[in-house]
């Protein structure tokens, strides 16, 4: 199977802003989260897990299961959930974000 | 102080305000209407058509309290520690420090402590998750993540291989929504046993009469529910379904389960999956409130009086938090902690009679409304039980997903003597991760009540400490926070 997983609705008003997600700038528009926004551009997780290093992926998309974690303005562990996008708002994703586990080494 | 923006939250703040108290009202999201509303009062957003003009206008009417004066609202906001038991400086009157964290808005960021005579905690439900192998993959989400995406941001599934798997009104709903708005569910597997759950305690007779009092209570919602049993919008559904499995190696791209018809696999690139609302106690736990197992719920719900006052605390709870009752309810709930704790903080001698007269008045009322309301969510609770965690959990299923934790680490951690979930927590870090046992907290009591044959009072539930959230050193550093 090939193609996207999402769609978007039509939109009927607002202007765009540009994030920078990963260095490059992309539209993001009112309305999305930078979840959203990472689903929407095709990624299908946003990290890795620091323990197992196997993809972490966005589960609940409202803030508590923290799959969707990214550095967001230079904020590490940021919830892509719960941040809107805005003009000029920087996005790193793939980081392992995610301290503390027993694998990790202190 | 009030935590949540949801229907919960803005009538508490709402009737607070009303009665002439200023109010700090904040909240996670980028905008006030919590779940349900998420979405329907942003303008800009593609996602707002999903809603009906008819929730639109009453998410609009119930935001309508932020215009009051005395009402601050602050989103994209957390609370990250409280403390009760805190007398004023210059008085006996027992105070609450909240800190908390915006993340954004003016003059907003850093962490903050604000000192409060009362809290209502309004912070709503979170999904239960469905245990199988494979539910950690890319690709797998919530049913009500999927539709916060499209709520929100008008994001709607339209690959092949688009599955939902679970119970519950909530999945139907959105199965309705997707469709509706252009999208693709190549098939519907219910995990429940056919057609809607097995009915625990009372039995068949029992459901029977709480379908009676729930068609008195709320005739409305019962034939709106049954109307959403009758129709699988013509996508093949699977009833029965156990076993279930999601296979892929970077993401998900195949679905293994079993039927009383045999053994199906089917492509999948996109799973949504359900299982039931819980009502969300991190706050609750984190300030010591008591706690109740809520069998038909299987969950913990705060134990509060008839307004939802904890017991001698300065502290309400109200909407889904207190146990799941739906947005209706919450707004009614809101209404009536808000108006108690109005009532706790300027008591009614220091009021005119007759304000003091209506404002009790008032209080029935919610009461009574709230009394006839509720039969028709015992019916939900009823009809649609917790999916049994071995009806598809293996041995190495993920229970924990920040730590990594299996069912079999949990039962390795149970058979070396640990003989409770926080035991387990200290064997295995299950629950110690980012998520601080959101994900997993539920399932581990029901795991651990079931493996030791205890009730889930007695296995406990994970102990939740500050920070609720994490929080970076430089928060505390450059915050204005005690």
């Amino acid at each position: 199977m090939s193609g996207g997983v999402w769609r978007s609705l039509p939109r009927t008003d607002g202007i765009p802003v540009e994030v920078v997600v990963d260095g490059l700038p992309v539209r993001a528009y009112g309305g999305e989260t930078v979840a959203t926004l990472l689903l929407r551009l095709g990624h299908d997780h946003f990290g890795r897990h620091p323990g197992t290093d196997r993809p972490m992926a966005p589960w609940c998309l409202m803030g508590s299961c923290f799959g969707c974690l990214c550095t967001i303005d230079d904020r590490p562990g940021s919830q892509a959930c719960l941040v809107p996008v805005s003009d000029g708002l920087t996005v790193r994703t793939g980081a392992s974000a995610v301290a503390g586990s027993p694998d990790t080494p202190l | 102080m009030v935590v949540g923006a949801g229907p919960a939250g803005l009538a508490a703040a709402g009737a607070l305000a009303e009665q002439g108290l200023t109010v700090q009202l904040i909240d996670e999201q980028p905008a006030p209407g919590g779940q349900v509303w998420r979405g329907a009062l942003d303008r800009s957003g593609a996602g707002r058509r999903v809603h009906p003009d008819q929730a639109i206008r009453r998410a609009a009417a119930a935001a309508e309290v932020l215009r009051r004066p005395g009402i601050a609202y602050a989103g994209t906001a957390s609370v990250i520690d409280a403390r009760t038991g805190l007398a004023a400086r210059s008085g006996t009157d027992e105070r609450i420090e909240i800190d908390w964290l915006a993340a954004a808005g003016p003059g907003l960021r850093g962490l903050r402590t604000t000192t409060v005579r009362a809290l209502i905690i309004a912070t709503g439900a979170l999904e239960r998750p469905v245990l199988f192998p494979g539910a950690t993959l890319p690709g797998i989400l919530s049913a009500g993540a999927l539709q916060g995406a499209m709520k929100q941001a008008g994001l709607v599934p339209d690959g092949a291989g688009t599955v939902l798997a679970g119970q519950g009104p909530l999945m139907r709903l959105v199965l309705a929504q997707v469709l509706r708005f252009g999208g693709r569910v190549d098939a519907v597997l219910q995990l429940a046993s056919a057609p809607a759950g097995k009915p625990r305690a009372g039995g068949l007779s029992g459901l029977a009469a709480t379908l009676a009092s729930a068609a008195v209570a709320d005739p409305s919602l019962v034939a709106r529910g049954a109307a959403s049993c009758m129709t699988g919008h013509g996508v093949r559904t699977y009833r029965g379904v156990r076993q279930l499995r999601a296979h892929g190696l970077a993401a998900i791209e195949r679905l293994s389960f079993d039927t009383d018809d045999g053994h199906h696999e089917l492509p999948c690139r996109l799973l949504a999956v359900h299982d039931g609302i819980l009502p969300n106690v991190q706050l609750t736990r984190l300030l010591g409130l008591a706690h109740a197992w809520h069998d038909d719920q299987q969950a913990f719900v705060p134990v509060t009086g008839k307004t939802g006052r904890a017991a001698e605390q300065p502290i309400w709870v109200a909407g889904d938090g207190r146990g799941i009752a739906g947005w209706e309810l919450a707004a009614l709930h809101g209404e009536l902690a808000g108006l108690d704790a109005a009532s706790a903080i300027c008591p009614t001698s220091t009021q005119p009679t007759d304000q003091a007269a209506d404002r009790q008045a008032r209080r029935h009322r919610l009461g009574r409304r709230i009394d006839r309301r509720l039969p028709a969510r015992r019916l939900v609770d009823r009809l649609y039980p917790a999916v049994p965690i071995e009806r598809n959990a293996t041995p190495d299923t993920v229970v924990c997903r920040c730590e990594h934790v299996t069912l079999a680490h949990i039962d390795a951690a149970i058979a070396a003597g640990a003989v409770g979930a926080n035991r387990v927590k200290t064997f295995t870090r299950c629950g110690m991760g980012a998520c601080q046992g959101r994900h997993c907290g539920n399932a581990l009591t029901r795991i651990v009540a079931d493996r030791l044959d205890v009730s889930p009072t007695a296995a406990g539930a994970l102990r939740i400490r500050p920070p609720l959230k994490p929080t970076l050193i430089s928060d505390y550093l450059d915050g204005a926070c005690t």
